[in-house]
């Protein structure tokens, strides 16, 4: 354990070639970005499937509602490790941490086409227009100063490191005289980045609790606040696993399954807690009988728990939780279902009219997608420009260098 | 509250008790209509009360308040001087009674055997039965001897108020004398009962009068409550039901939303649990004169598991969570699945799938494998660190 494969977070060095994925990914995120200005500049209806009956298109319901789940391994990794004193997983807070910043800074610029009337945004920089009783402002308010302060704040040190070893003499003294302060307010930093998202999660949830009847009775509840919370950990630690599992295979890295491992078993504690307050929730309200109505949400409800129940039973197992390919599955059947948890009660089970219903259009859609590669681009930057991605020190360059072009393996 | 026509006074009507053929069809019309019988049911009515004569009452008061009676005196369509004297023979009430003690007896036992088998017995009150029911006598016999006396020689027996329903108040704990309603003595019995504190006179009116004219008891539901009168909860015919739904609620006593007569719900109204006529019905003819009308949370009083059981003041919860009627949409449906979107969504998350599936087979199945993973046979940390810093990885 004291000598885990993963040693430090170490950049990719790869050559400079532009890949081909590379290249879909930018062409997305452009059309992507191009669309929402398009959007921004016209009334919404023009480019969205949105009514009257919905009023939050797969803009607030997946990019927001589910993606900041996925991005919530910032918050998921980061009270294991600090809270918590999982020491070990430090060496792989930074790709929790970059994956974080991306999810959220995508989400909110999904957030702002979805509001059609983008040009009075700026009206949340004036404390005397907030409406205090809305739930909706508590996320306003708290999600971007979670993601430009505090989960920024996070984030700093991997562009000082860059910059201390690459930059002059100059810069490195001026980044040695910065570290004194950083020292000083990082915990109160930390402790923030950490109260922050549980309240905006929550509140993510506290939205849909506002929705009332129009929420299927399986999922309209007062627990959806905590349900909301958990369910991002649960996604953050699955997505957190998957990202470091998928990103080993691409740039050919050695697992440490040691660390991935306890990534798992937290995820599966959370998962079981999560499933407990569920059930008990539901057997609390009474509402069980509704399962017998064999309807589409009787299989959203089936579904979602087996996908996050068997992976979490799975991964009690040490020799499971340790096999790259069972922990890889067990991952993304958890992702899943704690991300349908998430978009469920938003979208699906959301019932705002007995004939009214909700396709995303295909302009939304690749907007949507044009987010998400926008935060892979990001992510590929990111993990080339600056140390994010665990790996053992052997491989530390003490450089930023790309590596020149890779010599067939002998 | 005597003849309004000709201004007399209820002794004047009892002196001259003598009612015209034109004025019986009108007091019968009237009473028909308060209670909601058919208008073919006047003819049979008068049929009935020419051939069988009036229908005989006897009524039975033990612990209760008179509450019952006093609102029954305060009816007018028909007034109660008609009530008693034309519709019904009123043989036997202690408090109407102008008689007393042995005399009053006598009538109570007249009655009985002129009418066994065909009169009406009401009971108001609760029935105690601690202690064989020493608690409540009435001429040297128990509240208990006397009903057993009576109800088996009654044509049909009624329960009015929640006393004789189901105990009512002098059943609440901790209920010191046993106090039981009628139904639960008389087992085995058809007891219709009028619960309500005090029960609505004019749902009595209608069962005696259907009794009466059709010598039938109205459809009852599992507690003995005319179906006519008790199948709807108030919160479904409440008059402050649109301040419920647009969720306005008064929440103290005395304060804006009180006065404005906003929905009283979170003061503890029982209306969403009680079954009862009393919003469609007002209590005698006057609009509004009932406690959700008032200004006071329903209590629940004909409910035998809410009524003076349940706090006053105690929110229930709704079961049937009832959605506010504002969404006021203008159109029915909404909403279209555009193809392409659907295809290009499907796309998508097919290939997230195939991308998933075909990464999962790249990694390793052996538990504790730390080998980079595509590269089954190469073991991570053979290899040392690269030569120089910049060179191949």
């Amino acid at each position: 354990m004291s000598d885990s494969v993963w040693q430090r977070a170490i950049p990719v060095y790869e050559d400079r070639s532009v890949k081909k994925t590379f290249i879909f990914f930018t062409i997305l995120a452009i059309a992507g970005t191009i669309l929402a200005v398009l959007r921004m500049a016209s009334p919404l209806g023009r480019y969205s499937a949105m009514n009257d009956f919905y009023a939050w298109g797969v803009w607030k319901t997946f990019n927001v509602m589910t993606l900041t789940a996925i991005g919530s391994g910032g918050l998921a990794v980061g009270v294991a490790a600090w809270a918590f004193d999982r020491q070990k997983l430090h060496v792989v807070m930074r790709t929790a941490l970059v994956t974080s910043f991306l999810f959220y800074t995508t989400g909110m610029l999904a957030l702002m086409v979805d509001v059609g009337r983008p040009w009075n945004l700026w009206h949340i920089l004036l404390p005397w227009h907030w409406n205090m009783h809305s739930a909706l402002l508590e996320v306003a308010v708290c999600m971007p100063t979670y993601a430009f302060l505090f989960l920024a704040f996070e984030n700093v040190p991997l562009v000082l490191e860059r910059y201390s070893y690459l930059g002059s003499d100059a810069t490195r003294a001026r980044i040695a005289g910065l570290e004194p302060v950083i020292r000083k307010i990082y915990p109160v930093m930390i402790a923030f980045a950490y109260l922050l998202p549980i309240m905006h999660q929550s509140s993510l949830g506290a939205l849909m609790l506002l929705a009332g009847p129009k929420v299927h009775p399986l999922w309209q509840t007062q627990a959806l606040p905590l349900l909301y919370v958990m369910a991002a950990g649960i996604a953050g630690f699955a997505f957190v696993i998957g990202t470091l599992l998928v990103c080993c295979l691409r740039y050919s890295r050695p697992l440490s399954t040691d660390v991935l491992g306890e990534l798992g078993s937290l995820m599966s504690w959370l998962t079981f807690a999560w499933l407990a307050f569920r059930f008990v929730d539901i057997a609390v309200r009474g509402k069980f009988g509704l399962l017998l109505a064999l309807d589409k949400y009787t299989a959203y409800f089936v579904l979602e728990n087996i996908l996050l129940l068997v992976p979490a039973i799975m991964l009690r197992s040490k020799q499971l939780r340790e096999t790259p390919r069972i922990l890889f599955m067990a991952a993304v059947s958890a992702g899943v279902g704690a991300c349908l948890y998430r978009l469920v009660p938003a979208l699906i089970a959301f019932i705002p009219a007995r004939k009214a219903n909700y396709f995303p259009s295909v302009a939304e859609l690749t907007m949507t997608l044009g987010f998400i590669a926008a935060a892979i681009v990001g992510f590929k930057l990111a993990i080339r420009y600056f140390a994010v991605l665990p790996g053992p020190i052997a491989d530390w360059q003490f450089a930023f260098k790309p590596a020149t072009p890779k010599q067939p393996k002998s | 509250m005597g003849d309004r026509e000709g201004g007399k006074g209820l002794l004047s009507g009892l002196d001259s008790h003598s009612p015209n053929r034109r004025e019986f069809l009108k007091i019968i019309t009237i009473a028909a209509a308060s209670v909601g019988l058919p208008v073919s049911a006047v003819g049979k009515m008068a049929e009935a009360a020419a051939k069988k004569g009036k229908p005989s009452v006897i009524w039975l008061h033990f612990q209760e308040c008179t509450g019952c009676t006093e609102s029954l005196l305060r009816t007018s369509h028909p007034a109660l001087s008609s009530l008693i004297l034309d519709l019904v023979s009123l043989d036997y009430h202690e408090t109407l009674f102008a008689a007393a003690g042995f005399q009053a007896e006598d009538a109570l036992n007249a009655a009985i055997k002129a009418n066994a088998g065909k009169f009406v017995l009401v009971v108001e009150g609760a029935i105690p039965v601690k202690d064989n029911g020493i608690y409540c006598k009435v001429g040297g016999k128990t509240a208990l001897q006397i009903l057993n006396e009576v109800a088996p020689q009654a044509g049909a027996i009624i329960a009015i108020g929640s006393c004789a329903s189901f105990g009512g108040i002098p059943a609440a704990d901790p209920n010191p004398t046993g106090a039981t309603g009628v139904p639960q003595i008389l087992k085995g019995k058809t007891v219709v009962t009028l619960p309500g504190c005090p029960a609505n006179p004019y749902n009595l009116l209608g069962t005696v009068l259907q009794f009466a004219t059709y010598g039938t008891l109205p459809a009852l539901d599992e507690l003995g409550r005319p179906r006519f009168a008790y199948t709807r909860v108030i919160h479904e015919d409440c008059p402050r039901r649109p301040h419920f739904d647009a969720g306005r609620f008064a929440e103290k006593f005395g304060e804006g939303a009180h006065r404005d007569g906003h929905c009283l719900y979170k003061l503890g109204c029982k209306g969403p649990v009680t079954h009862a006529n009393c919003s469609l019905l007002p209590f005698g003819e006057m609009p509004g004169a009932w406690p959700i009308g008032i200004g006071h949370p329903c209590v629940g009083c004909t409910e035998q598991k809410v009524a003076f059981r349940i706090p006053m003041f105690e929110v229930v919860p709704i079961h049937n969570a009832t959605p506010p009627s504002t969404y006021a949409p203008v159109a029915e449906s909404g909403g279209k699945l555009s193809i392409p979107a659907a295809l290009g969504a499907g796309a998508a998350l097919g290939a997230l799938a195939g991308a998933g599936l075909v990464a999962s087979r790249k990694f390793s199945g052996k538990s504790g494998d730390q080998g980079v993973p595509g590269e089954r046979r190469r073991v991570s940390g053979k290899e040392g660190p690269p030569a120089d810093p910049g060179d191949e990885k």
